[in-house]
């Protein structure tokens, strides 16, 4: 009896303590919003937006960046994803369990886990100096993909691995070769997953610095770049660059800035979210 | 990089976890903002040191492999 009391008082205990925890990690995101709302938000405006940077912090904005972004973004979607779900495609339907895909498959979970800032430096001394790219739009996009090739690959796997295996019964049973069953079958049934996979990634892509601070993104770049051989920088450059300052309104400028990166990666998140839950509603297996 | 700007960027060897403090990855950002000569001292240094943050990353990948596939064949 007593036995029974205490371990209901342990349970109800534990329960408390899990919402404390999760109040506390709501709760940090919650702050740093209203922070960042608090000293940069009255910052936001048409001007600051559409302005190039300046040393005054009055006048400065974060066109170039906005610019540099969208194009390291696009050309990294471009470079990243075809090659990552063919992959995933073929490690989960096509490649047999054999040495040289298990060999495979660690080094993706390894490749999953390097520090991005190594990637960085891979794309320093490969792409920047022995391809000769410099510091480019280019350069930053091809590090950002095999950046995110191994999430993306991952995320695929999963999503693939969700189709039922009676679905590729029935289409093999029908009839249909292999490849009718990917297209077909397959990979409509995992778009969603694929989907949620491709917004997330995005979103990471978006907040990263350090790899396009070593390969050579600039913090002052006085024009929006024009083509993919252009030097650029991105959003977060740009706001750790004004953090670093000492004057006041460059850490106005750093929050507002801030907040359109999170406006921008909070609504990635969103998407990928809303199709995972719009698939599932429409698939039924 | 969010470390680099809130652990300050001061080198030095301390376990008082309350003093500003360097880690690896925002030492070669911290370099990489200068201009660095191709094969210079500064530009083999970054190299190292991001060797060591790969060894690092990569005993633990393969750390954490071991362990999920231990852990699936009890279950499966």
């Amino acid at each position: 009896m007593i036995n029974r009391k205490k371990s209901h008082i342990t349970n109800l205990l534990f329960q408390y303590w899990g919402i404390i925890c999760l109040i506390f990690v709501v709760g940090t995101l919650f702050v740093l919003v209203a922070d960042a709302l608090q000293t940069g938000g009255r910052r936001i405006n048409w001007q600051f937006l559409t302005s190039l940077p300046s040393r005054l912090p009055e006048e400065a904005g974060i066109y170039t960046a906005l610019m540099g972004s969208f194009w390291v973004l696009i050309i990294t979607m471009l470079i990243a994803f075809p090659i990552g779900i063919a992959s995933a495609i073929y490690m989960e339907e096509y490649s047999k369990k054999n040495f040289i895909n298990k060999l495979f498959e660690i080094n993706m979970a390894n490749l999953a886990g390097v520090p991005s800032i190594i990637y960085g430096l891979l794309g320093l001394e490969l792409l920047a100096r022995n391809l000769k790219l410099g510091g480019s739009i280019l350069t930053g996009s091809l590090t950002l993909s095999l950046l995110l090739l191994p999430t993306i690959i991952v995320t695929t796997r999963e999503a693939l691995r969700a189709v039922p295996s009676s679905i590729r019964e029935a289409s093999y049973a029908l009839g249909a070769s292999k490849w009718q069953t990917i297209w077909h079958s397959i990979l409509p049934g995992s778009l969603g997953g694929i989907l949620t996979g491709i917004f997330l990634s995005i979103s990471r892509a978006m907040g990263e610095a350090a790899p396009l601070i070593v390969v050579g993104a600039l913090a002052y770049v006085p024009y929006a770049p024009s083509n993919p051989l252009d030097n650029y920088t991105v959003l977060p450059i740009q706001i750790f660059n004004w953090i670093s300052r000492p004057q006041q309104g460059f850490s106005t400028n750093a929050s507002a800035a801030i907040i359109v990166l999170l406006i921008f990666t909070f609504s990635m998140t969103g998407l990928g979210v809303y199709f995972r839950g719009r698939w599932r509603k429409k698939i039924k297996w | 990089m969010i470390v680099s700007i809130a652990a300050g960027q001061q080198p030095r060897f301390t376990l008082d976890p309350t003093v500003p403090i360097e880690t690896i990855s925002s030492f070669i950002v911290q370099v990489s903002l200068g201009d660095v000569p191709h094969g210079s001292i500064e530009y083999q240094t970054i190299y190292a040191t991001g060797l060591c943050l790969f060894i690092f990353s990569f005993l633990l990948n393969n750390l954490s492999y071991f362990v999920r596939s231990r852990f699936k064949l009890k279950y499966d």
